[in-house]
């Protein structure tokens, strides 16, 4: 972080970058940023960057993987990826060839693909059917309605026709983000259900769902082969391999090309406002399948087979999980710690072989040992000596006598912290409360009223320090109006503070004669180390309090939580 | 529980022969467990040659004592052995005394060629822990804990730098199980706990792209025979964090804002985004 003082907003998001091997089965992140929903531009940057050093250390890289956001989008536009457009004339049928999926980079000869997770299109298709309700495809109709009589039949019989269809499927929109559901909806078996109630049992409410049986299957085995994940696979899961690569290749490009010309009341659903769908699924075809011919036939150590589960989204969901799950109950990490949780996953290196592999060749669990990074020990950096001035047109805050009384529990609180770091008797004295430096009795009422025998009264210098640091921290807050992202900001407040002090001569009467006495360690006398420690112990206190307090709001998820562990209460 | 001398040098020089021949400790335990369970089975010689004494009386449990024993009751009060019983056991008797023989044989000529392979090894200095050979006959992370043995002798400390093998390997004991790492780190000369949690703290992680990582990816990548690192996909995702402004009193500064530095850097024009990179 710069000390440009830009006030940045506040991050609600970290962006992860993971690199994934195509082959031997391994992942690890590579970086990331926090950002707050982050639009195209910060990205395409952050992903140059990436690229670029992952290309200077001569890796191949064949793809980038995301899912189907707008600011996504924009970065693969910023890329060079085209999609098809309407042109003004209707019902002009976009091909397979209008999506433009490859660009180049730096250079590395291979290009590039884009491609948009396919698990999220899938949902993203189910969303779109259960609203648009009628789709015409292939001269016929795809009914949403189909999939809920078969619902409904099930349900009013209280037996399943050998699907997975429950309430859930059908009203998903509490659950939208469950793969599951989406999957399960369009499979074989629910597919074979309808058909088999219109041809068989020839129920009147199943009439003419051939077409919506035909469109089921064929989305279902085009997600068998785009998942593949395990490589003894038979049939439409098995992996791409050189012997059924061009015979998938061209299924999934006669699956994209139905899918293109799906239509919405006379409009092409690709060309529309819900296309992300459509596009993101070809584009997915077009890019996987290029990649794989690529690897599968090139001359230098070519793959076997490829397991295409490889380019899905859900090895970083995987990661994300990992990391919500590092800190115990709290799965909400904030900035500092989803940094220490990214540390510790490197250090313990995450770059193992899991079951879903895509090579003979497996990397070894621990094959790099150890850590993935060096082990140093932490350079100590010297505190710079810093000359910071608040502009003193700012009038000292008036305090109540509420927040005076408050100030001085807190002064209590820091005399009884750092008297043990001193070992001067003088100066032992002068921060407790004394006949000479005593508090005014309407600022230890709070201390006397609380107290049980173990709190401490300052002396009165104490507090006046306490309350001049107060007055200049709150005054750099309200020059910057936001929380201040200024680094060294505690030294900076500190320095400004000792100028106020300078000046002053009220107080630590005590140590006037007592100023002679150096630190030798430090070369600073008495007075200035014990007013430095007063002053960094106060700030310490308040800007962690600070940054807790500034967004402070009652937290809905604990709320949601609770409301349902605790519903028939 | 061995009893007899020679038998303990047999096993003390087992020992010491397993070594010299860079097998780790685990080999030879096993060996010499081998050994003590392919005597076991011979128990009824072993009883006859003062091989082991397998069964060691004063070890067993009192409650084994108090139990009735069972008695040999001989029935044949008048009878007298048998000729054809008589002639069966002589021959048995025998037999057992020639077995002796030729293990009393076997025991000698076992000392015999181990005394004669140690007194080699002690002309080659092999045993000597400040040759050079000795290092080169145990593994590498071996050899790292024996120098590092070796530095605690020394009256004068100062110096000594774990190697990186060994920091990595202590590491990875202490990720598997703490307990064990302070088990071990009795016996070992291994770094303290809080020097790990140090090294640690070391590394540079702050938002951005860690190029140390890259660095050792990179190149594991180089050395990597079956080519399984060079192709890859990135995959790009977001993840929501709590929206917070905690302080970092590491940096000095309060955090959780935007990474500016990506914000800046969008906000440029591409040529001077390649200059500002370049100057990176």
């Amino acid at each position: 972080m710069g000390d440009s003082g830009i006030n940045a907003p506040i991050a609600t998001n970290a962006m992860v970058c993971l690199a994934v091997g195509l082959s031997g089965g391994w992942k690890c992140p590579v970086g990331y940023i926090f950002t707050n929903k982050v639009n195209g531009e910060i990205m395409f940057t952050f992903i140059r960057r990436v690229l670029d050093t992952l290309l200077s250390k001569n890796f191949r890289i064949h793809g980038i993987v995301s899912d189907g956001y707008s600011a996504n989008v924009n970065m693969f536009g910023l890329f060079g990826v085209r999609e098809p457009k309407n042109s003004g004339r209707k019902n002009t049928i976009a091909q397979v060839s209008d999506i433009q999926c490859s660009f180049s980079y730096g250079d590395q000869v291979d290009p590039m693909y884009c491609i948009y997770d396919v698990v999220h299109m899938l949902k993203l298709l189910r969303n779109m059917l259960a609203d648009y309700k009628n789709l015409e495809f292939d001269g016929g109709v795809i009914c949403w309605s189909f999939i809920h009589e078969l619902y409904k039949l099930q349900s009013d019989e209280h037996i399943r026709a050998a699907n997975k269809l429950s309430r859930n499927h059908i009203e998903f929109d509490k659950h939208k983000m469950k793969v599951k559901l989406a999957a399960q909806v369009f499979s074989a078996s629910v597919a074979s259900a309808i058909e088999f109630c219109d041809k068989d049992l020839k129920l009147p409410q199943f009439k003419g769902s051939q077409k919506t049986v035909m469109f089921i299957k064929m989305i279902d085995q085009m997600f068998d082969i785009l998942n593949s994940k395990n490589p003894n696979q038979k049939y439409f899961k098995s992996p791409l391999n050189r012997r059924n690569v061009i015979a998938k290749t061209s299924y999934l490009n006669e699956c994209s090309e139905k899918m293109l010309s799906l239509k919405y009341k006379g409009n092409f659903v690709c060309l529309g406002q819900r296309k992300r769908a459509i596009v993101g699924l070809v584009t997915s075809i077009k890019s996987i399948t290029a990649i794989s011919m690529q690897l599968l036939n090139r001359v230098i150590s070519p793959f076997d087979y490829i397991l295409t589960y490889r380019f899905s989204q859900d090895l970083l969901e995987l990661l994300f999980n990992k990391i919500r799950g590092k800190l115990g109950r709290n799965n909400n990490p904030n900035v500092i710690e989803f940094q220490n949780i990214m540390k510790q996953i490197w250090h313990q290196n995450l770059l193992k072989s899991n079951s879903t592999g895509n090579a003979i060749v497996r990397v070894k669990e621990g094959e790099i040992p150890g850590g993935l990074l060096p082990l140093q020990r932490k350079k100590k950096t010297r505190l710079p000596i810093i000359n910071f001035e608040v502009s003193s047109d700012i009038d000292t805050f008036v305090y109540s006598a509420f927040h005076m009384n408050c100030l001085c529990y807190i002064a209590g609180n820091i005399v009884r912290d750092i008297r043990v770091k001193l070992d001067c008797s003088s100066c032992f004295d002068a921060i407790h409360e004394s006949s000479i430096d005593a508090l005014s009795s309407e600022n230890r009422a709070l201390i006397a009223r609380k107290d049980n025998g173990g709190l401490v009264f300052p002396s009165g210098s104490v507090l006046k320090v306490v309350e001049v640091t107060d007055n200049v921290m709150k005054s750099v807050f309200t020059q910057t109006a936001s929380p201040p992202s200024i680094k060294w900001l505690d030294l900076k407040i500190a320095s400004a503070v000792m100028k106020r002090l300078i000046s002053r001569d009220d107080i630590f009467l005590t140590l006037k004669d007592h100023i002679n006495d150096y630190c030798a360690a430090q070369s600073e006398s008495h007075l200035v180390t014990l007013l430095k420690l007063i002053i960094h112990k106060y700030l310490r206190i308040k800007l962690f309090d600070c940054g807790k307090f500034s967004h402070e709001n009652i937290s809905e998820r604990h709320l949601r939580s609770k409301l349902t562990l605790f519903r028939n209460e | 529980m061995i009893t007899s001398n020679a038998d303990q040098h047999v096993l003390e020089a087992s020992v010491k022969c397993q070594v010299v021949y860079g097998l780790s400790f685990v080999a030879a335990y096993i060996a010499i467990h081998e050994e003590l369970k392919k005597l076991g089975n011979n128990k009824k010689q072993a009883r006859q040659v003062p091989f082991l004494a397998l069964e060691d009386k004063e070890n067993k449990p009192e409650f084994l004592n108090m139990l009735p024993k069972r008695r040999k009751i001989d029935h044949c009060y008048s009878k007298s052995l048998s000729p054809t019983k008589f002639v069966q056991l002589e021959s048995r008797v025998r037999k057992q005394k020639q077995k002796i023989d030729t293990l009393k044989r076997s025991v000698k000529t076992k000392n015999l060629s181990i005394a004669t392979i140690v007194k080699k090894c002690e002309s080659l200095n092999i045993l000597d822990v400040d040759n050079d050979i000795y290092y080169q006959n145990i593994t590498p992370i071996m050899s790292e804990l024996v120098r590092a043995e070796r530095m605690t002798e020394r009256s004068d400390r100062r110096g000594f730098r774990y190697t990186e093998e060994l920091k990595k390997f202590a590491l990875g004991i202490h990720f598997d199980s703490p307990k064990a790492y302070r088990f071990l780190k009795e016996y070992l000369v291994l770094p303290h706990e809080s020097t790990l949690s140090d090294w640690m703290s070391g590394a540079d992680c702050s938002p951005g792209i860690c190029l140390d990582l890259i660095n050792r990816l990179g190149e594991h990548r180089e050395n990597d025979s079956s080519n399984s690192l060079t192709d890859i996909v990135l995959q790009v995702d977001e993840m929501a964090i709590r929206k917070e402004t905690p302080y970092d009193s590491a940096k000095h500064c309060l955090s959780g804002m935007w990474t500016t530095e990506w914000v800046i850097l969008a906000s440029m024009p591409l040529l001077l985004q390649m200059q500002w990179c370049a100057l990176l």
